[in-house]
């Protein structure tokens, strides 16, 4: 047996993720003792210091390497490629802006405990190795990990019924996706001949099988639960509801971003089986649909922007579905650009929620009437965020979707594309609601004054200014996304 | 073992371990469930030893007929269901729902397996080749371990990071609430720091 051996790439490639996770266990070990010793704002400095030190490690690796993918690295279990890079960024921003909202929301509801940060520096450390992970084993394990924190998250505050109720449903659900994962991993497995990396099972040649379809099927479903697409979407909107409004944005945006980062890999190098196409085009039209109906009606915040994230997996499944069409594999570039997009600004949105909520738990849509008038620039932060998210131009929203429907256009999925800006036609009218309301209604009460720490305050500003910058030059990130897909397959 | 001995010692582990699980959903009692989990577990130990993988099945023994399963019977006792406090458990709509998806899940897999090529080879005598001959370190601890600290070392200390996950989560679920007093200092405290 040959001793065991680290080569510099290793080590660099599992930085960002490494980071993360001595800073949650930093984080932990600060709060020994009396849990009051530590004041909030140390807790809040420690968990910035740890993801400031990710990216500082993240971006240690572009000056290691270039673009080009260094091949896999521990045996097969994770990659550092630009496609990775992107989505650990993504995350690990996520991460950084979510802690800069941290302090004022948990100590305002009693919670301010070092376990909330703990437990996001290590759900962020799983995302980061989840965006990076070639093989089946290191997909399944930081899923878990993942899950397992954002499951806490939810329930963190247990003296609120909803959120304990919330957490609970999201646990169960979550179990029982792994459980189909699982399944279809370990099926894929066997039918590989035994090879536990992507590039390995491509190799096998497995793909075509009737099993391997099956198998790849049951992979799906888990990563559908996950995202919160239509049949296997309704743990969302009472998880959404329940949930402490920091964790849902962090669930939002991170959990989703760092899922569909690794099934996008995952079918690019596996393929996906038979009739994996098909099953991802009726998909992604239910979710489309039914989404953004169900999002029509909603007077909790929350519960529209779960309806809309769920949405919005439909739209990110479009790309998927153009790559697996085999007409061109670089046309599945729009999945980077759109979750960035998505990403700034569905941060920007809960962290207007977050501001919301900090006092008492409002979220509903009469709570925001007036806000332009108290809070003019958490106001506009909130209205570019839900113009984005409508696909409104000279918004990232926008040109992400128009990069998805052309892209569907032009591997000939016209019906998915129609689809998919009617439904955002839809769309459009309740995200103006909450824009309406901000902008042309009088408060109820002069003493509805919103708190605003100037951490949800710069969040909001620099989310929505991102928003408008990539939404009229998105150039650089349309290009980043494109060279990133291409790493995918080395 | 000889081959019709193996496969009617296998014919028994699998009829059992279905009959076992079958028996663990449809109970009303908790505790039998848990007791016919112990009986499927135990089969299913046994599938793994006679695949020669003797480290994995005596695992499978320890740690889930043993160890969880005991976790388990704890909760269940703590909690002490009798027949009259048992929740009821969802009408018939309910209980043909989670049929309906248990069957599906059933059809799809035996859609699979009965249009696999694949499968057809693997069942054909000498279809696998590189299966053919098993090394003698096969299963043992010595080679499980190589392979666990050597191939799948990011895995195990990722692992450990979602074990410590699980910990702080049942800690932070599980802790008793602040005393009131503890909530006033805290309070005090923000009153005098600016806003984070």
């Amino acid at each position: 047996m040959e001793p065991l051996t680290l080569s510099k790439a290793e080590i660099l490639a599992v930085l960002p993720a490494g980071a993360l996770f001595v800073t949650g266990l930093i984080q932990l070990l600060s709060d020994l003792g009396d849990p009051n010793k530590t004041s909030r704002q140390e807790k809040t400095h420690l968990a910035m210091i740890g993801a400031t030190g990710a990216l500082v490690a993240l971006a240690s690796l572009f000056v290691q390497g270039t673009a080009a993918s260094t091949g896999e690295l521990y045996a097969g279990a994770m990659t550092d490629d630009l496609f990775g890079r992107l989505g650990a960024g993504v995350i690990i921003v996520t991460s950084l802006f979510c802690t800069l909202m941290a302090g004022g929301y948990l100590s305002s509801s009693g919670n301010n405990r070092a376990e909330f940060h703990a437990l996001v520096s290590f759900s962020a450390g799983a995302m980061v190795l989840l965006c990076q992970s070639t093989n089946l084993v290191s997909m399944f394990v930081a899923i878990e990990t993942l899950s397992l924190a954002v499951y806490v998250l939810a329930g963190f505050f247990r003296q609120q019924k909803a959120a304990s109720e919330g957490a609970f449903k999201y646990f169960v659900m979550g179990a029982f996706s792994s459980g189909f994962l699982l399944l279809g991993m370990a099926i894929i497995y066997g039918l590989s001949g035994a090879s536990l990396s992507f590039s390995a099972i491509a190799a096998a040649g497995a793909s075509d099988d009737a099993l391997f379809a099956v198998g790849a099927l049951l992979v799906l479903i888990g990563f559908a639960f996950k995202v919160g697409v239509v049949p296997f979407h309704s743990w969302v909107p009472d998880v959404y509801q329940g949930a402490p409004t920091l964790a849902v944005g962090w669930m939002a945006v991170a959990v989703k971003a760092s899922s569909f980062f690794a099934l996008c890999r995952f079918l690019y190098h596996t393929g996906g089986g038979a009739y994996m196409d098909q099953i991802l085009i009726a998909l992604s039209i239910v979710t489309m649909i039914l989404g953004n109906l169900a999002a029509l009606n909603q007077q909790s915040l929350k519960r529209m922007l779960a309806y809309s994230g769920i949405a919005h997996s439909g739209y990110l499944m479009i790309p998927l579905i153009v790559a697996l069409s085999g007409n061109d594999i670089l046309i599945g570039a729009s999945l980077p650009f759109y979750l960035c997009a998505y990403a700034g600004t569905t941060l920007a949105a809960f962290g207007v929620l977050t501001a919301l909520s900090k006092a008492t738990d409002k979220d509903q849509l009469g709570d925001l009437n007036g806000l332009a008038k108290s809070r003019p620039l958490l106001a506009l932060g909130f209205t570019v965020a839900l113009i984005s998210l409508a696909g409104i131009p000279l918004t990232a929203g926008f040109i992400g979707k128009l990069m998805i429907f052309s892209d569907a256009i032009g591997a000939g999925f016209v019906q998915l594309a129609v689809i998919g800006i009617l439904t955002s036609l839809v769309s459009v009218y309740y995200y103006l609601r909450p824009i309406v309301a901000m902008w042309f209604r009088d408060p109820r009460s002069s003493f509805d004054l919103i708190p605003a720490p100037w951490g949800v305050q710069f969040t909001v500003g620099a989310c929505g200014i991102a928003t408008i910058v990539f939404g009229i030059f998105p150039d650089w990130l349309v290009e980043l996304s494109r060279i990133s897909v291409e790493t995918i397959l080395g | 073992m000889s081959g019709w001995l193996e496969h009617l010692v296998f014919g028994i582990l699998a009829t059992v371990s279905v009959l076992s699980s079958f028996l663990v959903v449809t109970r009303k009692n908790p505790i039998y469930s848990a007791l016919f989990l112990v009986v499927m577990f135990a089969m299913v130990a046994g599938i793994f030893m006679l695949l020669d993988a003797t480290f994995l099945g005596f695992m499978q023994l320890l740690v889930y007929a043993g160890a969880i399963m005991v976790l388990y019977l704890f909760v269940i006792m703590l909690i002490n269901p009798r027949d009259e406090t048992l929740p009821d458990e969802g009408g018939t709509s309910e209980k043909a729902f989670a049929a309906g998806v248990s069957l599906l899940v059933f059809a799809l897999l035996t859609f699979g397996i009965s249009n696999s090529d694949l499968v057809t080879e693997m069942t054909t005598p000498g279809g696998i080749p590189a299966l053919a001959e098993v090394p003698a370190t096969h299963g043992a601890i010595e080679a499980f371990g190589y392979e666990l600290f050597s191939k799948h070392l990011l895995v195990f200390e990722v692992a450990s990071i979602l074990i410590l996950v699980g910990i702080i989560g049942a800690v932070h679920i599980a802790m008793k609430q602040r005393p009131a007093s503890a909530d006033e200092n805290d309070s005090n405290e923000e009153r005098l720091v600016t806003d984070v």
